[in-house]
């Protein structure tokens, strides 16, 4: 039950008993002292007030009690007040025995946080003891009369006194604020043991329960805090500087939502004025009709972390910057050695050249890819997320391979919804994702620069559909497939299929792994399908954004996606003292066969059944035929498996 | 014979810059940080300036603002060449008036000459 519905209880069952005992006081008195009542038509309206007290004790007292406190508290105030004058100035005026009692009475209630109570019996005996000394009514002296008076001061006072200091619970106030039960408080023990500060408030976000952290935290202690708007002690700001309102308030998202409210990034000034940065876990407190009583918040001192966090950053930055100064510089010594305008070297040394400039490139890509990596496990790196517009990014992906795919002899084409998206079909629907723009071109480079790599002739198509809720990009090869037992690893860390032709084919490991993260990230999936032999397509879904969402945002991404002028291959391109002679990388894989003439002859689409996706990725269309030249090369024979073979990776959006 | 006027603070890709846009029959002039490249800016008045971003005292970004607003080098074509990849980065060089932006990590000394040769045609 309510504390201060249990106070009033206590109450109002001592004042019935009192207005009982008046009735049997007056009832005695008339029938032993008639001579001693000296208004009998008063004493009967005292007698009269006293059955009435009694009387809403017993029926409208058990029915407010619960639900209008003070309306009922009010109403047993003022009938105690006037049953009082009467019987004073029925008994005796000054002299009645009944103004101890009254006075005593008076001091006891402070006991139960009975404030108002005390308030109103205090005046009245203060009136009518003022009264009955300017009158002067009786034969006491004037010095009687102002001792009785100062009693009278003095139990009004000592009952507030224990009103206030020993009713910490108890809010000042009812109206708004559901005060909080004994049971809530009871928590007190706990919470004051508890490492991460405490404070629970009622409604009107006044402090109720300060733990010893909160005060270790804030400097306040906690009977200075007590009854306080918490906004005062905690000094709330947000990260940016800006005070806390309503909208952003920890406590009022609690109340609205009715849901724990985790806020990380608000400021707290102490009392000393040292700012800190906490973490609030913030949760509605219910009356037990479901009524919203307060409310309790967690919060802890996050500024170290935050710190570190930052130094992590600074390390990274610094870290890619430092290290990639001296490859830079190798890779750049390397190119000059082997450049015959600039140096002067053997075929063999120059052989040798090669094989280190690709290695130190191995190496720039492997640690950024670390950085990267780095970067997207730890969430507090976490890019800037905003509406994207996937078909720019894929169109532009595409328009900047078209480089290193003609440098191959690859035919790289756009396709969306499997029609070819060209200058004469230039239509792509607006297909809008949220994540970050630098991430999802990487991921789209990224396995589009796979495809070509891994495909020795035919062509990569880049195919972007999509329906209402998702936009599936998938990028489809006709190179030499992957083997039913590599699928499933393909999208882990350091995985490397392990074959004749990928041994000779520079990479880290880590670039699926990456774009599978991101997509993740971002809430979609990604896959790989496959058939050996006759190509690969690796795809990924993304949960599309309504187009009123993007406008709503007003994101200025997708008005200025790249301001830059000429697009450069964002992949390292052999320099043409290298390119001179077959890509080294490629040379090997090659030579049991040299690959047929790509761009010569007419190779049919390899892929183009990415539309519509189903929710498990469907193999392939078979529309490649027997003929295709990627299948007569004996390259990762060993492990060829006649059945389509499928996998799909990834969380399900 | 055009003039170069490379501003880098890492003393190995001055000297590979060097060589190899030597080679291409440029003349080069280099700088080591933000002060030396406006002074040298000034006084040499290169056709083209291959810029740093990250650089003691004066950082690239600066520099270019103060070459712009600087009537003898307004003109000059202007290539930032950073490590810094994002793309906010990027559309604050081309902001402030450069004529091309590179990031370290992506391109190759042949990319490089490449872009320094078409922008002066």
């Amino acid at each position: 039950m309510n504390t201060s519905v249990e106070r009033y209880h206590i109450f109002a069952t001592a004042q019935a008993i009192l207005a009982a005992m008046v009735v049997f006081g007056l009832g005695l008195l008339y029938k032993l002292r008639p001579d001693l009542t000296r208004n009998s038509s008063a004493a009967f309206a005292a007698l009269m007030l006293a059955v009435l007290i009694v009387g809403y004790y017993l029926s409208f007292h058990q029915l407010l009690k619960r639900k209008l406190v003070l309306v009922s508290t009010i109403i047993v105030s003022v009938l105690a007040a006037a049953e009082i004058w009467l019987v004073i100035s029925q008994t005796g005026g000054l002299d009645s025995p009944y103004l101890a009692i009254w006075l005593i009475f008076i001091a006891a209630l402070g006991i139960l946080g009975a404030i108002w109570p005390i308030v109103a019996a205090s005046a009245t005996v203060a009136i009518y003891a003022t009264t009955a000394l300017v009158g002067h009514t009786h034969g006491s002296t004037l010095t009687t009369r102002l001792i009785q008076l100062a009693f009278t001061i003095v139990a009004m006072a000592a009952g507030e006194f224990i009103a206030v200091r020993g009713a910490p619970g108890q809010p000042k106030k009812g109206g708004a604020s559901s005060p909080l039960s004994s049971e809530q408080l009871e928590t007190q023990v706990l919470m004051a043991s508890m490492g991460e500060g405490v404070i629970v408030v009622n409604a009107l976000r006044q402090i109720q329960l300060f733990n010893h952290a909160a005060q270790m935290l804030t400097g306040w202690d906690a009977a200075s805090a007590q009854n306080l708007d918490y906004r005062t002690v905690l000094k709330l700001k947000t990260a940016r500087d800006q005070v806390v309102d309503d909208t952003s308030d920890p406590f009022m998202q609690a109340w609205t939502r009715k849901a724990t409210i985790v806020s990380s990034d608000f400021v707290i000034t102490t009392q000393a004025g040292r700012r800190f940065i906490v973490t609030m876990t913030t949760s509605p407190i219910y009356t037990h009709d479901g009524q919203i009583a307060g409310g309790i918040t967690l919060f802890r001192d996050i500024s170290a972390e935050k710190a570190m966090g930052r130094q992590r950053d600074e390390f990274i930055s610094t870290a890619s910057h430092e290290m990639r100064t001296p490859i830079a510089a190798i890779e750049g010594y390397l190119s000059l050695a082997m450049n015959p305008a600039t140096a002067t070297v053997d075929d063999r040394a120059k052989s040798y050249l090669e094989k280190a400039h690709d290695s130190i490139g191995h190496l720039g890509e492997l640690f950024k890819n670390l950085l990267m990596i780095t970067k997207l496990e730890d969430k507090s790196l976490a890019d800037k997320v905003a509406p994207v517009n996937v078909s720019q990014i894929v169109e532009k992906a595409v328009e900047d391979m078209q480089t290193l795919a003609a440098k191959k002899g690859l035919t790289l084409q756009l396709t969306s919804g499997n029609q070819l998206v060209a200058e004469a079909n230039p239509v792509m629907p607006l297909y809008q994702v949220r994540g970050n723009l630098e991430r999802l071109r990487e991921v789209v480079m990224n396995l589009i620069e796979n495809a070509i790599k891994y495909t020795p002739a035919g062509r990569v198509t880049v195919n972007i559909t999509g329906d209402t809720d998702t936009v599936t990009v998938g990028v489809s090869d006709s190179g030499m497939g992957i083997a039913a037992e590599d699928l499933p690893h393909l999208f882990q860390k350091f995985y490397r299929v392990d074959n004749t032709a990928t041994r000779t084919i520079g990479g880290t490991g880590l670039g699926l792994y990456i774009c599978r993260t991101v997509v993740e990230l971002y809430g979609g999936r990604i896959w790989a399908e496959s058939r050996p032999g006759s190509g690969s397509t690796f795809a990924f879904r993304l949960p599309r954004l309504r187009n009123e969402v993007v406008a709503a945002e007003a994101v200025d991404t997708l008005a200025t996606p790249d301001p830059s002028v000429a697009p450069l291959a964002p992949v390292a391109v052999p320099d043409p003292a290298a390119v001179a002679t077959p890509a080294p990388v490629i040379d090997t894989t090659a030579s049991p066969t040299p690959p047929a003439a790509p761009t010569a002859e007419p190779v049919p689409v390899a892929t183009a059944a990415l539309s519509p996706l189903p929710e498990t990725p469907a193999p392939i269309a078979a529309s490649t035929t027997p003929a295709q030249p990627v299948a007569t090369q004996p390259v990762d024979a060993p492990i060829a498996q006649p059945e389509d073979n499928l996998v799909s990776l990834g969380s399900k959006p | 014979m055009p003039k170069l006027l490379l501003v880098e603070d890492d003393i190995n890709l001055r000297d590979i810059y060097s060589a190899r846009f030597q080679a291409e029959q440029f003349q080069v002039v280099t700088a080591a940080d933000g002060e030396e490249a406006l002074a040298a800016a000034v006084r040499e008045k290169p056709d083209l300036i291959i810029l740093d971003v990250m650089m003691p005292k004066i950082s690239g970004f600066d520099v270019l603002d103060i070459l712009r607003s600087t009537p003898e080098t307004k003109a000059t074509k202007v290539v930032m060449m950073t490590a810094l990849d994002q793309q906010a980065d990027k559309d604050r060089g081309v902001k402030l008036g450069a004529d091309e932006y590179l990031i370290k990590s992506q391109v190759t000394l042949e990319d490089v000459v490449k872009t320094v040769k078409s922008l002066l045609g």
